[in-house]
């Protein structure tokens, strides 16, 4: 696996950790995914 | 995507102003005598009807306002109709070409057309429909009993006096023009070579225009969250699937099929199920696409496209982010004081999905695998 992907898989999976977890409003999670790829 | 759902809102939130769906909702708890489960139904078969036809984010977008008002004039919770309603229109969707987003980049990368899918793909997906609508009562079987008897026909006939009135007719006149002309826009959208967000956002200016609204006052009430939430998603899946993510992995899970036509097709299906449920559907199908006509090279393609399409599409309901139409009405949802969490949606779309896609596997095995 090369470096690119696991870094969009790792930022992917953090992401979608905040949305199942809802500890920041879904909005601002994919926001934040967003501003860190 | 982002510009058809902000001119949707737009004429939906005028439309909202003329009482119109207040009338259509006070005119389903009265044919349905006021009973829970006729409503569910009522309610989940009209979506999915309408969504075969129209993009499912219009669909909920128009329907959920009726939702509301039946749920509160029932004096129940609106989540357990509103989930219904979100799965409805996913499996409504799955029906046609133009359903859903994916059917229309398998159609034309794939060179199927509307009676391709007719045949396909409506016979299955209207059987998903009564699968998940007998589930449905038992699903939401809690939320139902609590639902009954809390209108006496009196009720009925009470709302029917007091709150099924239009107030503002000459709005509702041009709203329903200008809603009908842009549903015919879309209908035609491809033959007249535009995008359905141009057709949306013309349709909600010229309202906007035509009926003097007051611009502020309608951007308001647009849904803010619900577009900047798309933006970021889109964003996240898109580097996700430029990293090469998802063609390593379906490489991966279609290489150890073999090259047997049957395995590759239930392959396709589940995996497609399950990555749809995660991510979102539209560029999962774009990935997919140059991967199966790849594979269809050694195997037979037919059932693999068709295994393609019934995943992607059933795989959205599982999450309430797997599918738009899912995270468009829970944030409409929430703007309205009830929030419905991942973990609530959980609970009643993995059973829905398990379920359709235990009827697309059955489907596909019948249809391409003992009949061929």
């Amino acid at each position: 696996m090369r470096g690119e992907e696991l870094l969009a898989g790792a930022i992917f999976l953090g992401i979608y950790a905040l949305i199942v977890t809802e500890k920041i409003h879904r909005t601002l999670a994919a926001l934040l995914g967003a501003s860190s790829c | 995507m982002i510009f058809l759902l902000a001119g949707m809102m737009i004429i939906a939130n005028v439309m909202a102003k003329t009482g119109i769906f207040q009338w259509i909702a006070v005119e389903a708890v009265r044919r349905a005598e006021g009973q829970p489960y006729r409503l569910l139904l009522l309610t989940s078969v009209i979506t999915a009807v309408v969504s075969a036809f129209l993009d499912n984010v219009t669909t909920v977008v128009l329907l959920t306002p009726i939702t509301f008002f039946v749920a509160q004039r029932l004096g129940t919770s609106p989540v357990p109709f509103l989930i219904s309603q979100v799965i409805a229109s996913n499996i409504g969707g799955t029906a046609t070409l133009i359903g859903d987003p994916p059917n229309i980049i398998i159609g034309s990368q794939m060179g199927k057309d509307f009676n391709d899918f007719l045949v396909n793909l409506t016979p299955v997906a209207t059987a998903a429909l009564v699968v998940y609508l007998a589930l449905a009562r038992w699903l939401f079987r809690d939320e139902l009993r609590a639902a009954t008897s809390a209108l006496e026909p009196d009720d009925i006939a009470r709302l029917v006096t007091e709150e099924r009135k239009i107030v503002n007719v000459p709005l509702m006149r041009t709203s329903l023009a200008v809603m009908a002309l842009t549903i015919l826009g879309f209908l035609f959208s491809r033959a007249l070579g535009l995008e359905g967000a141009t057709i949306a956002m013309t349709g909600a200016v010229v309202l906007m225009i035509v009926a003097r609204e007051d611009v502020h006052e309608i951007f308001n009430t647009v849904e803010w969250p619900t577009l900047f939430f798309f933006i970021g998603l889109f964003i996240i899946v898109g580097a996700v699937v430029k990293a090469g993510i998802i063609s390593d992995l379906a490489t991966t899970v279609l290489s150890w099929t073999g090259g047997r036509t049957d395995l590759a097709a239930l392959a396709v299906l589940w995996m497609s199920g399950f990555i749809s449920a995660i991510v979102d559907n539209i560029p999962y199908t774009v990935t997919m696409v140059p991967l199966i006509q790849q594979l269809g090279q050694s195997v037979d393609r037919e059932p693999l496209i068709w295994a393609l399409a019934l995943g992607a599409n059933l795989g959205g309901n599982a999450t309430v982010i797997g599918a738009s139409a899912n995270v468009v009405v829970a944030s409409m949802s929430e703007a309205r004081g009830q929030p419905i969490t991942f973990a609530q949606y959980l609970r009643y779309g993995v059973p829905a999905t398990l379920a359709t896609l235990v009827v697309a596997t059955i489907d596909i095995w019948i249809r391409y695998l003992v009949l061929s």
